[in-house]
């Protein structure tokens, strides 16, 4: 038996850490320890790089999941498939805003991106997180996904005159959030009454009473810049970890 | 009559005789944010809220924007919290394909008390802390 190549070792620990649940902690450091040892033997390989700080991420360590960021940002040029939204997405995850719209942007300009859900949900996290909608409606032009709700959500905060308050509302979350921020995931739905609504989730470093310091932050913000007229439109989750020991 | 922090009993008794199960962890944190929503509702009530049948909103949703709108950071922040664990408990009941996972009913009970002792004190329990 031969041993395998690092891109498909690197590939098989990828589809092991996505397969995981939030409280599989045992096998996520198992799964770490093995990038680790991969990238050792081969530290220009980005997709090693990239798993591997996917794989500190989950665990809540931002430092280490930051410098193999940093790192497989180098190599990026070296890359090709997949890996490169992974890396798009670990710069959202991570709050490193302006580097993911800059690799946003050239990743736009090189390639067709019909059809591509890939590059719309990228598009669309970078506007949530960023508070720049023009990127939801971007995302929905550059793939040609029609996409009714996601529309719909930009389309009722342009009505209702709150786009620069969601801006606003947003910018606020990153001044306080940012530096704690592993992994970020959204999801935008219709609630009862049909309106929609974007459900954002930040999964940080912090536990405990940690997290209610950062609510209790943002709501002294929020009413001091009199944002709270966004906050309906917006359900915030400030979690732990995202792999945590049951 | 039953109390808001009976829900919460109930919860951290279901999170303690196990969590194996998905339909105890479900369970916990429909039980965890009925217990913020009734406390919610009663601070609120207590302070002259009242609910407007012609509002085209939810009677949960009409408390949150009631708590966001109330210039009160605690409040506020109490309507964040209770918004998110809407939108966990929501995926609890009716999205049955998407995992709810032990770490994550442990971090809502967590805010459950948040909301309950920190950002919602009854007025019982800010005599008791002063």
């Amino acid at each position: 038996m031969t041993a395998p190549t690092p891109q498909i070792l690197s590939a098989t620990l990828w589809n092991r850490l996505l397969d995981l649940h939030d409280e599989d902690k045992g096998e996520l450091d198992r799964i770490t320890w093995q990038l680790r040892k991969l990238v050792k033997d081969k530290p220009a390989d980005f997709d090693a790089r990239v798993a591997l700080a996917l794989a500190f991420l989950l665990g809540g360590n931002r430092v280490e999941g930051i410098e193999h960021i940093n790192a497989a940002r180098g190599l990026w040029l070296s890359s090709n498939g997949k890996s490169i939204y992974d890396f798009m997405w670990l710069l959202l995850d991570v709050g490193e805003l302006n580097v993911a719209k800059d690799f946003l942007e050239r990743f736009l300009s090189q390639k067709n991106n019909s059809q591509d859900n890939n590059i719309r949900n990228i598009a669309y996290a970078y506007g949530i997180r960023s508070g720049d909608l023009d990127w939801i409606n971007q995302g929905i032009r550059e793939t040609g996904i029609d996409d009714q709700v996601a529309k719909s959500f930009v389309e009722e905060l342009q009505r209702k005159e709150l786009l620069s308050a969601f801006q606003a509302h947003q910018d606020l979350i990153e001044s306080i959030v940012n530096s704690f921020s592993c992994t970020f995931n959204y999801a935008i739905n219709l609630d009862e009454f049909g309106q929609p609504v974007v459900l954002v989730r930040y999964h940080t470093t912090l536990s405990g009473k940690e997290r209610l310091y950062l609510y209790r932050r943002i709501a002294d913000l929020k009413v001091d810049q009199d944002v709270v007229n966004v906050s309906s439109f917006i359900s915030l989750g400030i979690l732990g970890p995202q792999i945590q020991d049951p | 009559m039953i109390l808001p922090l009976n829900f919460l009993e109930e919860a951290k008794n279901l999170c303690r005789v196990g969590q194996s199960q998905e339909i105890r962890r479900r369970t916990t944190v429909s039980r965890a944010y009925y217990a913020a929503y009734h406390h919610a509702l009663a601070e609120a009530t207590r302070h002259g809220y009242s609910f407007n049948p012609s509002a085209r909103k939810s009677r949960h949703e009409h408390l949150l924007v009631y708590l966001a709108s109330s210039g009160k950071p605690d409040w506020v922040a109490a309507a964040d919290i209770l918004r998110n664990l809407k939108s966990i408990r929501t995926t609890d009941d009716y999205h049955l394909g998407e995992a709810v996972s032990a770490p994550l009913v442990k971090q809502t009970i967590e805010d459950v008390e948040y909301v309950i002792e920190d950002l919602l004190p009854a007025p019982d329990d800010l005599e008791e802390a002063t």
